[in-house]
């Protein structure tokens, strides 16, 4: 093709017609949907495997949740709603020894071992209170299902954790600020502080989950207790580290100015190892305390001429407040630790977490707890049931 | 005995005379080489003896010096693009010899390239890339806008971050790891509008020099690049100017004469105009809903200015300064009801640099520069908001965010350039940096109540003294050795490294060279950068007294070769470590203004390794380069990946670059480019599972996701191809050029950020964002 031509036939270009072609043909490209397109991952094709949350406690108790854990390529909402684990064995060793097996139909219920109601959805959901549990002692769970490669771990019971100097501090509360705020009302919840010493095991790495929990216990059986533990959780305590270490490092929920309900459940502050520094970490908590704030509680008085046969039985609703300090693994605290993270991302402009796991060929996280718990108040109120 | 010492003194003395009087004198030619036409300083030109072949080349302000042996000579003066002049005298003094080249009309009538000094074969710097400016500029231009940093990265050993991305990515180094300098000034964010156009304005600029290793001792203070940007200097005989017209921007170019010969200036311009098209169908929006008014924009705008003043032959002041800024605007005003509000926000980034330079030549063999230089790189998001009630005046509320963060730099700098003969050229100097980090603060504010949140700035000294010669050691074995020597001061804590740089050249042929090269770095300021896009939210923040400096060191080993004068060919292996580079935490957002940024990061090591080969042809009608990179890089992080190495983000295997420009005849130019790379590594979500929230009795649990490996998933390559073609006119008054180009020619899809979206039949499923189809652009450029 010679010079002329090719010059003959650009000069088309050099024309006031050709822009105009072009500016047509960059609003057509604007206005067409191009810019996403769904994709396949080959990488991301894999079989389902367990997702497992248990924990053994030194007080004799293991609790475990199976779930399913599939690729993203196959998940859906129907497949969330299934009821996916069923029959297979979980067995729990201790030094090698079997302690504990399970196997059957998991969505079942087994008369053998307790279990809780607490069923949702159709996951199997286990509570067992009578396994021996001791520090030093290496536990394996090994769970095996139908249709899944059999999931173990393997971890160390911790060390008794090592607590000192508690003291709870009744004749100070906590001075309105925004720790016992109630958001929106302008009250403020009653707190005391509270502390404790932490410290830290000579050779070794330490973690720490401590909480405050009160129970409510009634002697009466026409009136039960009526809060949940859930509910004496709300605005019980405000758990925070006080240290100067800069390196310290601690999750956890806390009080706040009282917006999240979340927040409030089951507060719980978890303590890494490298907040000691020194060997200890002094805690300073601040609880409360359900008869201070309940606001249901409009008990009257006991009347100076009681007689059961005029009044009734008394009804005792019996409080304890207990200081609960775990030492926990460093998994365990890696496992929260990623929950957390990965569940307070903001997607695209967060870096990505993996959720930390000691499950071999599965998800989720075997936890071991060497607990201590401290009794901090007990009392009780006392009701009357007038007729009136 | 005395009459025996005052004969051998009478003996000795005239013949130690005699002797002396053998010993050829030696004398120094010096001067500056400028651009016959533009006045502009000619740097990297070259000037021979063609007696002895004796050679030196220009600096960065076009200054020369080259000391001979007394008698004639027969110097050529020579620089790629301009004609060459030769001089025959007879040399007896020192002399001055001010060089002005006439640059050829067009490149094809260049018959001989360059002197043999000049030759990619002959130079001891290795890993080095210069292109032409009149080269960018006939590049294919995205909408219009010729940008120099779209250019190298068409470069081996170069890569973009992909769309979106607005960094450099050097030889898997990350985007702060480039010292980007105009006339000696850092900038810290060189790119408008997320990365599509740099800050650069192509008319403003003479020469752009970029380094990717075989660093000299005179650059520091990163670890993977040098991008050497000088800008002109003005015309100091006749006022000119340039310009341009296109879809989204306008640019003018103006310089010219103060004092004829004493002092020119130059002033550059750009600014969109996508805000000002779009307010009029705003406006229409706005009238179908009356008590509602919404104004959203975007615009950008920079603005380079010089003064260059020529006191005498000996001195010479230079004033130069740069501004620009990105703004993105968005509000609404709703009166329209008994609940009114009104919101403004504002999103704003943007560079000020300004520099003052003394040139001065103490003698014919020793040049001295002075800046003192000031850059600032700020960027910062405002929202207000108000609300109010007709009914209910109490219940009025006001909110207001302020988020801003950035970095100032002053700086004092002097170097010497001393050529005592030949075979040295010396180089030595010492600077001082006073930097200001901001990294991130915020206020907010709800009615009377202020609370600030985030760091408190940091401020702190950077110190650094350099020599280097680069030496003749034989006929065919040339060296630069040299070492710089740096070091930090902040919160107390001082911070020094030592760096050695060794570089060597061997001609195995007149037109075949074997090079290699070791330098070691150190960066003592990082940015943090999101993984998945490079944003203007990007902090720049110093290493601390816990956070330690970068410091990379770099093999690397190549071959150049020279054919017919017309083409080059290099091809380079290379070998880097990275240590202490810096990345978030897992889980870790910039958003996230709680706690101090240096809790967020961590340190780690990186490593790249690979081989890059470049092929150019400079002269003739057809001109352009093909360069490929082979390579791989990656990191490594204690609290990552659970410790283990995984693929860096830009781990590009293979990177492909081809640009051709075709002359066909004075009035028409096709100019194309094809680039391909392999997808980026990210981590996409490859699992879903639940489990229970720890510590609650086991009766709450969510949904997360396994991510698997650290970027285990390699996206869809990368290509594109751009094509423009210009349609050149010679007028009276100058010269007008209508520009016709298409930006990824054949719209592919090229993958910007991958998610995971539930579709209508409640399954998931991967979905690819693209960012750009096709985009023609026409514009139309004028020289007088």
């Amino acid at each position: 093709m010679n010079r002329s031509l090719i010059h003959s036939r650009l000069s088309f270009i050099n024309t006031k017609i050709f822009p105009g072609i072009c500016l047509l043909l960059w609003i057509a490209a604007g206005c067409e949907d191009m810019m996403t397109k769904t994709i396949e991952i080959d990488s991301a094709d894999f079989p389902p495997k367990l997702a497992v949350s248990a924990t053994l406690d030194t007080d004799g108790s293991l609790t475990m949740s199976l779930y399913e854990g599939c690729s993203v390529s196959s998940y859906s909402w129907q497949r969330s709603d299934r009821s996916i684990i069923a029959n297979g064995a979980a067995r729990l060793y201790r030094d090698d020894q079997l302690v504990w097996t399970l196997t059957g139909d998991f969505n079942l219920s087994l008369d053998k071992h307790s279990y809780s109601s607490g069923r949702e959805e159709g996951y199997g959901y286990i509570r067992v209170t009578d396994i021996p549990a001791k520090a030093g002692s290496a536990y394996t769970l090994e769970i095996d299902m139908d249709g899944y490669e059999k999931a173990v771990s393997t971890v160390v019971m911790p060390a008794d954790p090592l607590v000192d100097d508690v003291f709870l501090d009744m004749r100070h509360p906590v001075e309105k600020n925004r720790i016992n705020h109630i958001a929106g009302s302008g009250s403020y919840w009653p707190l005391y502080p509270l502390k404790c010493t932490l410290k830290d095991n000579a050779g070794g790495a330490d973690y720490y989950a401590v909480q405050i929990r009160t129970v409510q216990l009634s002697n009466h059986p026409d009136y039960p207790a009526y809060l949940s533990e859930e509910e004496l959780g709300v605005g019980i305590a405000n758990l925070t580290l006080i240290q100067d270490n800069p390196d310290y490092e601690a999750l956890g929920s806390s009080l706040g100015d009282g917006e999240s309900y979340d927040l409030y459940m089951f507060n719980t502050l978890l303590i890494s190892d490298i907040t000691f520094r020194d060997g200890s970490a002094t805690l300073e908590l601040f609880s409360g305390f359900p008869d201070e704030w309940d606001e249901w509680n409009t008990f009257p008085e006991r009347p100076s001429n009681y007689t059961p046969e005029v009044y009734g039985d008394e009804v005792i609703y019996s409080y304890r407040t207990t200081l609960i300090v775990k030492h926990i693994t460093d998994e365990t605290f890696k496992h929260y630790r990623s929950l957390v993270l990965q569940g307070e991302g903001m997607g695209f402009f967060s870096e990505p977490v993996q959720i930390a796991s000691n499950i071999q060929n599965g998800y989720g996280c075997f936890s071991l707890q060497n607990s201590c718990k401290i009794v901090l108040k007990e009392y009780r109120r006392y009701y009357y049931p007038f007729r009136y | 005995m005395k009459h025996v010492t005052l004969v051998m003194l009478l003996a000795i003395v005239p013949a130690i005379h005699a002797f002396t009087q053998n010993i050829p004198k030696k004398h120094t030619i010096s001067g500056y080489m400028k651009d016959s036409l533009s006045t502009e300083s000619l740097i990297g030109a070259t000037v021979y003896n063609k007696v002895d072949f004796a050679g030196t080349s220009s600096n960065q302000y076009g200054f020369y010096s080259l000391t001979l042996p007394a008698g004639n000579v027969e110097l050529v003066y020579s620089h790629v693009g301009f004609n060459t002049q030769i001089r025959r005298f007879r040399l007896q003094r020192d002399t001055v010899i001010q060089m002005n080249l006439e640059g050829s009309v067009h490149l094809q009538e260049v018959t001989v390239t360059a002197s043999r000094t000049d030759r990619i074969q002959e130079r001891t710097q290795m890993s080095a890339i210069h292109v032409p400016i009149a080269q960018i500029k006939s590049l294919p231009a995205f909408l219009g806008e010729v940008d120099l940093l779209k250019s190298l990265q068409l470069m081996p050993g170069i890569q973009s971050g992909g769309e979106g991305s607005s960094g450099l990515y050097v030889r898997g180094g990350g985007p702060d790891q480039n010292l980007i300098l105009l006339d000696g000034v850092p900038v810290y964010n060189a790119s408008h509008l997320f990365g599509f156009f740099s800050v650069f304005n192509a008319d403003a600029i003479n020469n752009v020099d970029v380094l990717k290793g075989g660093f000299p001792a005179r650059y520091g203070g990163r670890v993977s690049s040098v991008i050497d940007i000088s800008m002109k200097e003005g015309n100091m005989q006749q006022f000119h100017g340039e310009g341009a017209v296109g879809i989204v921007a306008t640019r003018m170019t103006l310089e010219g004469p103060i004092w004829k010969d004493h002092t020119s200036f130059i002033v550059s311009g750009r600014r969109t105009y996508i805000d000002l098209l779009a307010k009029p169908f705003i406006a229409m929006s706005n009238k179908t809903n009356p008590g509602t008014r919404i104004g959203v924009g975007y615009y950008f705008y920079d603005l380079t200015a010089k003064i260059n003043h020529r006191f005498s032959a000996k001195d010479r002041i230079y004033l130069s300064a740069y501004m620009g800024d990105d703004k993105f605007y968005a509000n609404e005003d709703d009166t329209s009801g008994s609940y009114n509000y009104k919101y403004d926000s504002g999103l704003k980034w943007g560079n000020i640099t300004g520099a003052f330079r003394w040139n001065h030549i103490f003698t014919p063999k020793l040049f001295s520069n002075t800046t003192v230089t000031y850059s600032r790189y700020r960027f910062h998001i405002d929202h207000e908001s108000w609300e109010t009630s007709d009914s209910r005046i109490e219940e009025s509320q006001y909110y207001a965010g302020h988020y801003q963060s950035g970095i100032n730099d002053w700086s004092y700098k002097t170097v010497f350039d001393y050529l005592p003969a030949p075979a040295h050229y010396i180089r030595f100097g010492a600077n001082v940096i006073y930097h200001t980090f901001n990294p991130g603060a915020m206020q907010l504010r709800e009615n009377t109540l202020t609370t600030d949140i985030g760091s408190n700035k940091i401020y702190t000294y950077e110190y650094s003294a350099y020599a280097e010669d680069d030496i003749r050691l034989a006929d065919r074995l040339k060296a630069n050795l040299g070492v710089h020597w740096s070091a930090f001061s902040v919160r107390g804590k001082l911070h020094h490294v030592w760096q050695p740089r060794v570089s060597a050249r061997y001609l195995l042929t007149d037109q075949l060279s074997v090079k290699a090269a070791y330098s070691r770095m150190a960066q003592y300021i990082h940015l943090l950068t999101n993984s998945n896009v490079g944003l203007p939210t990007d902090l720049w923040v110093p290493v601390t007294d816990r956070l330690k400096p970068q410091i990379s060191g770099q093999v690397a080993l190549g071959i150049a070769q020279n054919l017919r004068e017309e083409y080059e060919i290099s091809l380079e292996g290379y070998y880097k470590t990275m240590n202490n580079v810096l990345e978030y935490k897992e889980g870790a957002s910039f958003l996230d203004t709680n706690g101090d940024w240096e809790d967020k990061v961590l340190q780690g090591e990186g490593r790249s390794y690979g081989v890059e080969l470049f092929a150019q042809k400079k002269t003739g009608s057809f001109t352009g380069w093909i360069g490929y990179t082979l390579s791989w890089t990656d990191r490594q992080f204690d609290g990552i990946n659970e410790g283990r190495r995984f693929p860096y983000k830009y781990d590009r295997r293979h990177d492909l670059s081809i640009a051709l420009m075709k002359r066909l005849g004075r009035k028409i130019e096709l100019s194309g480019t094809w680039v391909f790379g392999t997808g980026n590594c990210v981590s996409v979500p490859i699992g879903i599972f639940k489990v229970d929230k720890p510590f609650n009795n086991n009766s709450l649990y969510d949904y997360y996701y396994d991510y698997g490996e650290r970027n285990s998933y390699r996206m869809a390559p990368y290509h594109r191809l751009d094509l423009s073609i210009a349609f050149v006119k010679e007028k009276r008054w100058g010269e007008r050029r209508w520009i016709i180009g298409a930006y990824n020619a054949y719209s592919r899809k090229n993958p910007f950020y991958i998610d995971v979206r539930t579709n209508q039949n409640g399954r998931y499923e991967y979905v690819q964002y693209s960012l750009f189809p096709v985009i023609p652009s026409i514009s139309y450029q004028f020289k007088f």
